[in-house]
């Protein structure tokens, strides 16, 4: 323990200078802006400077990443809240609160939450990152194809908390998983190779892509539905919106914290967990710990209607994804996440292996990135994200909506053809956007069909390694204990849930003390 | 009709002094190249850091793309339908253009692109974990012929020459032991240091950190030659084995792209190459073994390995075209 204080005084010292600060800042600018326009990832943001990095000092490029990432990990609660079109999809579970909270007038209430919850988890994740790496590592590396397929299977539990409480509702949300899981199965099979349901189209065979489709399920789709209400919808409705403003007090702030800590340190907790495992990402972690939250909350909770819990719960678990997918990269040289093979290259361009070497032959250049990474939480959040969440609110008091949503469309062009460079990506988006749009129109909810479009391909792949292994013996799933132990929790939260949903019917809302002001 | 003549005769003309001119210029704009892979993996570092020699000797800027996807699939359907001026090139690994259009229906048909050059092959190395009981290849093989099924290997996925060359080593051993594939190299490497699968057949790179650590043992090279990383690791020739796993980069045309322009390009790799700072960025630094091959013996090489990788994919039943 003694040894790594010293490690990090060193990389402090390595690292804290005027510059890298400034690249810091820089980069959370640039993933701010990234994250906050619909359809641009930080990560793309990432992969578009990477060639950039070549000329520049080593630690000036990485903290500059490191900005980009931890910018971007936060700023898709931006546009989540103010016009539920969230700019990253790991915000979209964000917006299930964040944007009815915004509606009610409290727009500074939630863009702060989502802040505070991202620098909340962040700061976790970056001191579980430094103190608890190797064992994390270790664990996550112990943790097989059918533990991790039963750890999935347990996740999409999660799922039903997001489906609405009549039975309807419930049909709905099951018909929507469904449909998440069959457009999950399009493209190449890994496991044979074979083609599944690509009718001969080259480009489908990578699969339909996850960014693109997120995106136009939840921001085209919304775009369309605003566009419908552009004849009433003028400027005068949005001031009038605006005039409503409920100011944030510090007495508020207070009551906020209270009571959300304890979902705060649980997803972070979680998302910090998730994310050390290579493939699940920050927007499943975001899903999860909304679930998560939602479960365990008492039936009086306002979630979906602006619950300050349904803002910090998902955001502290997206954001604590971001230095936990680094723990594999640290300690084994392995990167988990898209955004952490990008730093691969940035060190490999860098003339560095990131790994156990790097590790001991040049600790303060790793214990360098953990500082750098800790500041960034701090000095993103107050440098940056906070005067931008002002101005932000100012635009957004004197906005031409028939300008801004064309606006938004055009950003998410441009931001998933960025992705691949590929223009028949953007024939699947606008089909999506469609898609999407019909599904809202019919009352069923998108969240679902993602949650599952994302989970379905990581608990089939791994399923099926289970059963490569066991040379096709379902015994593989019984024999590990936490194999066993999870699955009998997800059968057991299923019905749990279920159950709870059923027996109340629709629930009376009991209007808790700390929401009236 | 005499009018019509002239007009012919003259563009005729006009294009017999344009086409040497237009070789001899070129090139006269900046060439787009497409990276098939994401940014930021070995290879993509690697063709960033050949491409600012490559412009220098060209005298025109490089713009690369990277077009990720299907194994590198997408980058070389969609150059197959650039026009042949000499201004969009891609580079490819060897899979796309042997192994894969054996496994599917394409768009394209590599046999018919322009073969530029090859500026590096790859070296693959088969693990296992450090504290594994198995000392050499033969333990391990011995360990299979006992217990049939009990040693699984990961691979980068399914029909990669990763996979491939563990099942003619399989198979020419008579031993079963069962792929299993992973989302790419370091995934494969995760799983054997968890004791998921026994051994793994990765690149170079994907391995050098975890086998620096000290937490891989390295039982045979299974590319051709030795390599810095593991110099006492016996290659498969060595072992006795007549047989090597190959895969290299390359760069190609669409098909119908003069020759001047290709050996244009060829001289600039080549070029690129002989800079000493990017022989020693290769060697330290990235892991990859600097080898060029000019378009004609890359051609050769390609045409030889779709037969070998061809056989190889038969044998475990992916071959379908």
């Amino acid at each position: 323990m003694g040894e790594i204080f010293g490690n990090l005084w060193d990389g402090a010292v390595f690292a804290l200078s005027l510059w890298n600060i400034l690249a810091i800042l820089i980069g959370y600018a640039i993933g701010i802006i990234a994250g906050a326009i619909p359809g641009v990832m930080a990560v793309t943001a990432m992969v578009l400077i990477l060639p950039y990095t070549f000329t520049l000092e080593p630690l000036f490029a990485i903290a500059m990443l490191m900005g980009i990432y931890k910018g971007g990990a936060y700023a898709g609660s931006i546009t989540a809240t103010l016009f539920n079109i969230p700019g990253t999809p790991e915000a979209a579970a964000t917006a299930l609160d964040s944007y009815p909270m915004f509606k009610q007038g409290m727009q500074k209430r939630s863009l702060e939450i989502a802040l505070w919850a991202s620098v909340f988890g962040g700061t976790v994740s970056n001191f579980l990152l430094v103190f608890t790496a190797p064992p994390l590592a270790e664990v996550a590396l112990r943790l097989g194809p059918s533990e991790i397929a039963a750890l999935i299977l347990f996740s999409l539990t999660a799922v039903i908390t997001l489906l609405g409480d009549s039975r309807m509702d419930i049909w709905k949300g099951f018909i929507s998983i469904t449909l998440g899981l069959m457009l999950a199965t399009v493209g190449l099979d890994n496991m044979s190779a074979s083609r599944r349901y690509v009718f001969g189209i080259e480009d489908l065979d990578n699969g339909v892509p996850f960014v693109l489709t997120i995106i136009a399920l939840l921001a085209l789709s919304e775009v369309f539905i605003q566009a419908e209400k552009v004849g009433g919808f003028t400027l005068g409705e949005a001031a009038s919106a605006v005039s409503k403003i409920i100011p944030y007090t510090w007495k508020q702030r207070w009551l906020d914290l209270k009571i959300c800590l304890k979902d705060l340190i649980r997803s972070s907790l979680i998302g910090s967990l998730l994310g050390a495992l290579p493939g699940i990402g920050a927007t499943t972690a975001a899903f999860v710990c909304y679930g998560e939250a939602r479960r365990s909350a008492k039936k009086n909770a306002r979630f979906g209607d602006g619950d300050p819990r349904g803002i910090a719960a998902p955001e502290a678990g997206n954001n604590a994804v971001a230095a936990s997918s680094l723990i594999p990269l640290v300690t084994l040289g392995i990167p988990g996440s898209v955004a952490a093979a990008v730093m691969y290259g940035a060190f490999m361009i860098q003339g560095m292996i990131p790994g156990p070497m790097l590790m001991m032959e040049h600790p303060e250049i790793i214990y360098g990135l953990f500082v750098l990474l800790i500041v960034t939480d701090f000095l993103g959040a107050f440098v940056i994200a906070l005067p931008f969440i002002s101005v932000v609110q100012k635009i957004f008091k004197n906005l031409n909506y028939s300008l801004f949503f064309p606006g938004v469309v055009v950003c998410c062009v441009v931001g998933v053809y960025a992705e691949e460079f590929n223009v028949f990506n953007l024939r699947i988006f606008l089909a999506l956007g469609f898609v999407g749009y019909i599904m809202r129109k019919m009352g069923m909810s998108i969240p679902p069909f993602i949650l599952a479009f994302i989970l379905g391909p990581i608990l089939e792949r791994n399923t099926r390694t289970a059963l490569l292994l066991s040379n096709g013996s379902p015994m593989i799933f019984l024999q590990s204990p936490i194999t066993l132990g999870l699955l009998i929790l997800a059968a057991v939260a299923l019905g749990w849930s279920l159950w709870r949903k059923t027996r109340g019917g629709k629930s009376v809302l009991e209007v808790p003390e700390e929401f009236k002001h | 009709m005499k009018k019509l003549m002239a007009v012919l005769t003259c563009c005729l003309a006009l294009a017999l002094v344009a086409v040497p001119a237009l070789a001899k210029d070129y090139p006269t704009k900046p060439i787009t190249a497409y990276i098939p892979l994401s940014a930021g993996g070995t290879t993509d570092v690697f063709v960033r850091t050949i491409a600012p020699y490559m412009e220098k000797y060209l005298g025109k800027p490089l713009i690369l793309v990277n077009k990720p996807g299907s194994g590198g699939a997408v980058a070389i359907s969609t150059l197959s339908k650039a026009k042949p001026d000499g201004y969009t090139f891609s580079w490819a690994n060897l899979p796309t253009l042997v192994t894969i259009p054996q496994m599917r229906k394409l768009t394209y048909d590599p046999k018919e692109l322009v073969y530029i050059a090859s500026p590096m092959h790859y070296d693959y190395i088969l693990y296992v974990k450090k504290d594994s009981p198995y000392n050499s290849l033969k333990e391990l093989i011995d360990f299979a012929r006992k217990n049939p099924g009990a040693v699984s290997y990961g691979t980068p996925g399914l029909g990669t020459t990763n996979h491939l060359g563990v099942a003619w080593l399989a198979n020419h051993e008579k031993v079963k032991m069962t792929p299993i594939p992973f989302k790419g190299n370091p995934k494969s490497v995760a799983a054997v240091l968890g004791g998921h699968v026994v051994a793994c057949n990765t690149s170079t790179t994907a391995s050098v950190s975890a086998y620096k650590g000290g937490k891989l043992k390295a039982l045979a090279i299974m590319s051709a030659t030795r390599i810095p990383l593991t110099p006492d690791t016996k290659t498969l020739k060595e072992l006795g084995y007549n047989f090597a796993q190959f895969s290299c980069l390359g760069a190609v045309f669409p098909k119908g792209t003069p020759e001047a322009m290709r050996k244009k390009i060829e001289e600039a790799i080549k070029y690129a190459l002989s800079q000493p700072d990017v022989q020693q960025k290769a060697k330290d630094e990235l892991y990859i073994s600097i080898d060029f091959l000019d378009g004609k013996k890359y051609r050769e090489l390609c045409d030889q390995y779709w037969g070998i990788w061809g056989k190889v994919l038969k044998e475990v039943g992916l071959k379908k075209f």
